[in-house]
């Protein structure tokens, strides 16, 4: 391969061709494929168990069901036949896989659509939701299997096999778009339909790639072969683009979660806890829901943290916290709700403090601009400033 | 003006064993009167004539015809506020009448 240190590319080549693709046996290898890739009574048969194992699975959910559902799927066999169909441009192996993978993928939604119908139980899991919003790592993953898989088909790995299905799992993204169909949801219908497609075109293309790396469709002339890499590029890079929105608003959403908790908890006194965050990216402007638990409440925060928030984020902020006030005395454990505080009768001044500090904190003020009449039980305060 | 009274509706409802009175910063504008299909709008003369009471402040009128003035101008008093009819011209609007001069 090397002459000293100079190396010639007609020798990698040659050495390529004697040594790597000389040992693979291409007919073997298409008659291998030819035989799992069509439509069968067969692959009719696990398309059917693996996607009601899947839906079952992302019900639960519980992975290792999932995981049952993928080692099922005869999926990938028509996928990475179509692969080596685009390879070596056989036009009679594209239409008989594609049949195959359309009438497959059908199957699979038609029965999740009637499985999640008449399923008592409709409700979004974990796993169900981890499958509607692809990023360019699941492009990357379907790439990396693609290569492991047509390798270990060429070269009679057999096992390896195992594992592309399980990273690049097919049958569940479809039983989540028939979830999204029977559910009339529709976010998740569209994530998992473009989880479904990225894994199944990068794995057809991918697998056509290295079929040609490999030496199947020799007999194609360069130009063949120049629009094979251009079909690849440019729907890879169409796949790109909403998958690379999708991984940075993961990106953003991670890192605005850390950013909201920490800024929240620096507004309040080390003694206070943070009891529940909920955050709606998808809401313009973003919605901030926070319960704190405090020894001191803090009219301002609001406002303070809104305004704070917005700057860090560059996004609108509509955020509320709501405040407990804990008592300090009992060590910073016991909550002091207000609605409770009546039932364990207080002393009057102790009441008449809290329902200040409860109208002092709706009007956006301190405690101690709140006028007082104990004997009319009236309270009188001038409102901050509302934002906008 | 109505973002003020809604907080004071909940504050009012976080309290209910005190009467919680919430009056809105002193430079609060007063709302726009919305005129549908020859109606004026009866929420907007509820917030007037609620920042009037909290601001103990008198409104002007000003803008469309004298009819429209002294319908608005009734109506915010009838409501618990203050208001004035003022001058003609333009689109009706309201005003705060200036400190000291209010009705």
């Amino acid at each position: 391969m090397t002459d000293g240190t100079t190396l010639h590319p007609g020798m990698a080549r040659r050495w390529w061709s004697q040594w790597v693709v000389g040992g693979v046996d291409h007919d073997a290898v298409l008659k291998t494929i030819a035989e799992d890739s069509g439509w069968s009574g067969r692959y009719a048969f696990l398309i059917v168990v693996s996607a009601a194992i899947s839906l079952l699975g992302l019900l639960m959910p519980s992975v290792a069901v999932l995981i049952g559902a993928m080692l099922l799927s005869p999926l990938m066999m028509p996928i990475i036949g179509l692969g080596f169909g685009i390879a070596t441009l056989d036009t009679r192996e594209i239409r008989r896989t594609t049949t195959a993978l359309l009438a497959g993928a059908a199957i699979a939604i038609a029965l999740s659509v009637v499985l999640v119908s008449l399923s008592p139980i409709q409700t979004i899991t974990s796993e169900i939701a981890g499958r509607t919003r692809p990023t360019l790592f699941d492009l990357l993953v379907a790439l990396l299997s693609a290569i492991a898989g047509a390798y270990a088909l060429i070269r009679g790995r057999g096992g390896a096999v195992v594992g592309v299905a399980i990273a690049i799992a097919l049958m569940p993204p479809l039983a989540v778009v028939g979830f999204g169909i029977a559910t009339l949801n529709w976010t998740v219908f569209a994530g998992s339909l473009l989880l479904f497609l990225t894994n199944a075109i990068t794995i057809a293309l991918t697998a056509a790639l290295v079929a040609r790396v490999y030496g199947f469709g020799a007999h194609l002339s360069p130009q063949h072969t120049g629009w094979q890499l251009l079909l690849f590029v440019v729907a890879l890079g169409v796949l790109s683009v909403p998958l690379g929105t999708g991984l940075r608003q993961i990106a953003f959403e991670a890192v605005a979660q850390r950013q909201v908790r920490d800024t929240i908890r620096d507004r309040f006194p080390d003694a206070s806890r943070l009891g529940q965050l909920d955050i709606d990216y998808a809401a313009s402007p973003i919605r901030i829901r926070a319960m704190v638990l405090t020894p001191r409440l803090d009219p301002q925060a609001d406002r303070a943290l809104a305004s704070d928030l917005q700057r860090q984020l560059d996004r609108p902020i509509d955020l509320h916290v709501d405040q407990l006030q804990v008592d300090p005395d009992a060590g910073g454990v016991e909550v002091a709700q207000i609605a409770q505080a009546g039932a364990s009768a207080p002393d009057a001044d102790r009441q008449q403090q809290r329902a200040a500090a409860d109208l002092a904190l709706i009007a956006g003020v301190d405690a101690d601009q709140v006028r007082i009449d104990p004997q009319a039980r009236t309270m009188t305060v001038q409102a901050a400033p509302l934002p906008g | 003006m109505e973002g003020y009274r809604a907080l004071e509706t909940r504050a009012r409802q976080a309290l209910p064993a005190w009467t919680a009175t919430l009056s809105p910063p002193a430079a609060t504008a007063p709302p726009a009167v919305p005129i549908d299909a020859g109606v004026i709008g009866s929420a907007a003369l509820d917030a007037a004539a609620w920042g009037s009471a909290r601001l103990g402040r008198a409104l002007r009128i000003e803008g469309g015809s004298t009819a429209q003035r002294r319908a608005v101008s009734a109506g915010i008093t009838e409501r618990g506020g203050s208001a004035e009819a003022g001058r003609p011209g333009g689109a009706l609007r309201l005003t705060w009448t200036p400190q000291g001069d209010d009705a």
